[in-house]
């Protein structure tokens, strides 16, 4: 019964992670990760489309100019797929903490699945609209 | 108005009450778990303490942390679908953008300022935490200054954007 706790600690340090656990490794280290970098990309976007560009101006033949360089077909590309990906984590986690069961799992897929809808989609946009 | 105009003021409707009803249910869980944060003289009385002894402010970053990020998802769908019109055709996108130089917009996209502004700068403080550990006092210290950047950046953004409506 009274096995030493250094056999215990032993066995569980050479097991691998639980997959729950894992999992939420994951998710955690790719929230910060995507974050740091929607740091840059979505302050620059703001700063470009409100500040150094009016929002009234930025038409059309405005992206048509930025989709004609490879520097902002890769920074839109980019930020759609870090801004999606941080949002869904984001959004998941809030909301199992408001959920349960049967409900956490429905809003959980709908919000899944809504943002691989809009991933999809934008990236198919981009991919029509540029012309690099 | 047309049509694709109306349609994405609609939208946008659907993006505001979303981002209401998240406040509500946060408000709710709020209310439930913490016991209780509503704007009262008791409340008013506990902010007055000494800055360092404030960690309850870390509990409403985390709310407004929360707020901010959902209503930025939310504007972001709402973004990806208006900007998808340019491929079906420019005049399309064209017609439905016109609506983003108008004053009542502008002031969303201040709003949208503002969200982005703390969302980003909590979020860098958040890092903060986790990878330099800066320990509490320094955190809440931060909090401070997060704040404070978002105050002063919001209303100077704001007033910039806003420009052409005031002139």
């Amino acid at each position: 019964m009274t096995s030493t706790p250094r056999v215990i600690k032993d066995t569980t340090r050479e097991r691998s992670m639980p997959q729950s656990v894992r999992r939420h490794a994951v998710r955690y280290v790719l929230l910060r990760l995507t974050g740091a970098f929607l740091a840059v990309l979505v302050c620059g976007h703001f700063l470009v489309v409100h500040f150094i560009t009016d929002v009234a101006d930025t038409n059309a033949s405005f992206i048509a100019v930025r989709w004609g360089q490879v520097l902002w077909v890769i920074w839109d590309s980019v930020m759609l797929a870090a801004a999606l990906l941080h949002g869904v984590i984001g959004m998941t986690i809030a909301v199992s903490d408001y959920t349960s069961g049967r409900r956490r799992r429905i809003v959980s897929a709908g919000l899944v699945g809504l943002t691989v809808l809009l991933f999809v989609y934008g990236a198919i946009v981009i991919g029509m609209g540029a012309t690099v | 108005m047309t049509v694709p105009q109306a349609l994405f003021l609609v939208a946008l409707s659907l993006v505001i009450l979303a981002i209401l009803v998240f406040v509500g249910v946060i408000s709710a869980a709020a209310r439930r778990t913490d016991g209780g944060s509503y704007f009262t003289r008791d409340l008013a009385r506990r902010l007055a303490v000494a800055v360092s002894a404030r960690s309850e402010l870390n509990r409403w970053a985390f709310y407004a942390h929360r707020v901010s990020g959902a209503a930025i998802y939310a504007f972001l769908c709402l973004h990806i679908l208006d900007v998808s019109l340019y491929s079906f055709s420019p005049g399309l996108y064209n017609n439905v953008h016109v609506l983003y130089g108008t004053t009542a917009m502008r002031v969303f996209e201040c709003g949208l300022l503002v969200a982005i502004l703390f969302h980003t700068l909590n979020g860098l403080r958040l890092l903060a935490i986790d990878v330099a550990d800066i320990g509490r006092i320094i955190a809440t210290r931060a909090l401070i200054g997060v704040t404070a950047l978002t105050i002063g950046a919001g209303i100077a953004g704001s007033v910039f954007i806003l420009a052409p409506e005031l002139i």
